[in-house]
């Protein structure tokens, strides 16, 4: 594994798309070379890694040592994905790739260029492990989970997301034979508890509490992603949300369960979509003509079971007085104080809570602090982890606060607050993101048999 | 009203903003903040937090003020945010009247988690939507009345009256910490130092002074 090939094993791929930009990055095999490709989980690997240029504090500058990467070659992805309409049904001209309006964005995307090589014998490596995914999906037996975990880990794209989270999150059995079935079940199921709750002739005061609060959150749900203006995607998060909330009394509806949802009505939109595509209706612009009644609801059914799932995994994130954050919020500073001590203690001088800032990181599993696409990035990774929203997530926050350790430890009160609550990731990449997620996957290696890690299981 | 160098301030307040989910709490604080408003901002989760120093009286007012989530679900988690609040807006939509039978339910709220002598101001927000007005300014005035609080009615889209409402409840605060520092008696009143807070002592046995007034420009 040499580190010098570091630079040449990035690809990327842009797509610019009307509505929306979307930015598809795929680092092929930058895990292989961080160390962490294999997962059987010897530390001494990953701490010779660290040395190589994947520590906490080194992760900032690994960009940085690419200098030398050749020129970006984007590669333009066919457009696949959704286009939507605003509310008054008028087309949206399409929207170029948004340039950075100050200077620091500018030197963002300096960044993000210089670090954005592609070279030719990679383009081979990435059609294997996309081949490879691809064909693992498409196995007509039974598919070995954990291989499926592998590879998602590096990060999905759009044709081989949807399928895979299913499957991840067990909503799709991994016997290929019983997928059909369960998926008709299911959705049958999902319709009958909307006959049930949702077309229900009378609300009880609570249940009309619930729909209000819904309703005043739904408009403000993902406000920069266009699709969310759609008058019936904004129904579908309604729908689903109120349905779950009124089929789980303990937590029932808790603001920002919107902002989790919204991935993956957008990612089984998407899937939707691209089945319709192929019957060459690409050029459609209004929801009505790009759906079908039926695709919209599958669309629906699916997020909803797959919302399930994930809500299941940390549902005392959202109980009375949110015992789960508290307790997360808790570990994620005991933990800073382990790995960036000095940070901590500035923290502790300049009087900041950490459930000051880090509440909402809790809550809203990060959607708030990252692009929307880069998020949906983020949860392949968490989706192939185990206890990925419950455990991985934390040392995810950790290490979003280390990767601003030099700027935050420079900063009074006042300061910390307001950066902490709208950080500078705007202009982001897959690169930073994956940088992430490899500092928690070290952290999560080294510190996970230590009890205070299982006290979070 | 402009205020100096941002570092550089005669007191520092905090104020907190409270009532239901969707009646504007976080636009009202950008729009006097950062004089912006969006119609499509998110929904506040947990706390959040912006400054702005105003001058009056010849002192420099710096109010830290924290924007709370109106769901009642976060209220454990918000409460903590009361602890050394000088100053506290409740809000209601004059357009929704459900919030502004809340506002009952806030006041409590308050009077069990925030200092005892907090100077509460209550604010019909959105009286932009007259056309749907579902609270009348006399209900407020004679709410506020009944429970010895500032009024006021804004329109943070409009920005009516959001400079009023926030500069009234700060000179309102810095009255009665400089009316208890003379009271302390010494040589005058020292500034306190960088960063620190203010906290209304316990004048058990002070009238408290209370205005009361409307001013909506309708």
């Amino acid at each position: 594994m040499e580190t010098s090939v570091e630079s040449e094993s990035r690809r990327r791929m842009v797509s610019k798309v009307p509505g929306h930009v979307r930015r598809i990055e795929v680092d092929v095999n930058w895990f292989e070379l961080a160390g962490i490709a294999d997962r059987s989980g010897k530390v001494a690997s990953y701490q010779c890694d660290a040395d190589a240029g994947i520590a906490s504090d080194s992760a900032k500058s690994a960009p940085e040592g690419l200098d030398d990467a050749a020129p970006i070659q984007p590669v333009q992805k066919p457009v696949t994905s959704l286009v939507v309409t605003d509310e008054e049904g008028a087309d949206q001209a399409p929207v170029q790739a948004q340039e950075p309006d100050d200077q620091e964005s500018q030197h963002e995307l300096g960044r993000r260029l210089e670090v954005g090589d592609s070279g030719a014998d990679h383009t081979e490596q990435a059609s294997e492990l996309k081949s490879t995914l691809a064909g693992l999906l498409g196995e007509e037996t039974t598919i070995e989970l954990d291989k499926l975990k592998r590879l998602a880990w590096k990060g999905l794209e759009d044709e081989t997301r949807p399928m895979t989270w299913k499957l991840l999150l067990n909503y799709l059995p991994v016997n290929a034979s019983r997928r059909e079935e369960t998926l008709y079940m299911k959705r049958t199921s999902y319709r009958h508890a909307v006959d049930q709750y949702w077309k229900a002739s009378d609300w009880s005061p609570d249940e009309e509490a619930v729909f209000r609060q819904i309703s005043v959150d739904i408009p403000r749900t993902c406000p920069d992603h266009k699709l969310f203006h759609v008058r019936q995607v904004q129904e579908i998060l309604q729908r689903i949300l109120f349905v779950w909330a009124l089929k789980h009394p303990a937590s029932g509806y808790v603001q920002g369960m919107n902002d989790l949802v919204s991935p993956f009505v957008y990612v089984f939109l998407l899937e939707q979509y691209e089945a319709k595509a192929e019957g060459g209706l690409l050029s459609r612009r209004s929801v009505e003509d790009a759906f079908s009644e039926e695709q919209l609801f599958y669309a629906e059914a699916d997020s909803y079971w797959c919302l399930t799932a994930l809500l299941e995994t940390i549902q005392d994130y959202f109980t009375f007085s949110q015992p789960g954050i508290q307790k997360r919020v808790a570990y994620l500073e005991d933990f800073v104080q382990r790995v960036d001590p000095a940070l901590r203690e500035h923290l502790q001088k300049e009087n900041l809570q950490f459930l000051q800032f880090s509440f909402r990181w809790l809550n809203c599993l990060l959607m708030r602090e990252l692009p929307f696409e880069l998020m949906v990035r983020v949860w392949d990774t968490y989706m192939s982890e185990p206890d990925g929203f419950a455990v991985f997530h934390v040392y995810v926050c950790a290490a979003l606060l280390a990767r601003f350790s030099d700027e935050l430890r420079e900063m009074d009160f006042q300061e910390l607050v307001m950066f902490l609550q709208n950080l500078p990731t705007k202009n982001w990449t897959r690169n930073d993101v994956e940088m992430l997620l490899s500092q928690a996957f070290m952290w999560r290696t080294i510190f996970d048999d230590k009890q205070f890690s299982k006290d979070l299981k | 009203m402009a205020g100096r160098s941002d570092d550089e301030y005669d007191y520092l307040f905090k104020v907190v903003l409270i009532g239901d989910s969707g009646v504007g709490k976080s636009n009202l604080l950008s729009r006097f903040t950062r004089n912006e408003f969006s119609l499509e901002s998110k929904t506040t989760i947990g706390v959040e937090f912006a400054t702005r120093s105003i001058v009056t009286e010849g002192k420099t007012i710096k109010a830290q003020i924290w924007d709370t989530a109106g769901q009642e679900r976060y209220r454990a988690i918000t409460s903590a945010y009361y602890r050394g609040a000088v100053g506290a807006l409740i809000l209601y939509d004059i357009a929704k009247k459900m919030t502004f039978e809340n506002v009952e339910r806030w006041l409590k709220e308050l009077r069990d988690h925030a200092d005892r002598n907090i100077v509460i101001m209550l604010v019909g927000n959105k009286c932009d939507l007259k056309h749907i007005r579902a609270v009348s300014e006399e209900e407020g005035t004679s709410f506020s009345e009944r429970n010895k609080l500032s009024f006021i009615e804004t329109s943070a889209l409009e920005a009516t009256n959001v400079e009023d409402a926030f500069s009234r409840i700060l000179t309102e605060i810095y009255r009665l910490v400089s009316q208890q520092q003379l009271e302390k008696g010494g040589t005058g009143f020292q500034p306190p130092a960088e960063g620190e807070k203010i906290t209304l002592k316990n004048p058990a046995d002070e009238p408290k002074k209370k205005s009361s007034s409307s001013c909506c420009s309708t």
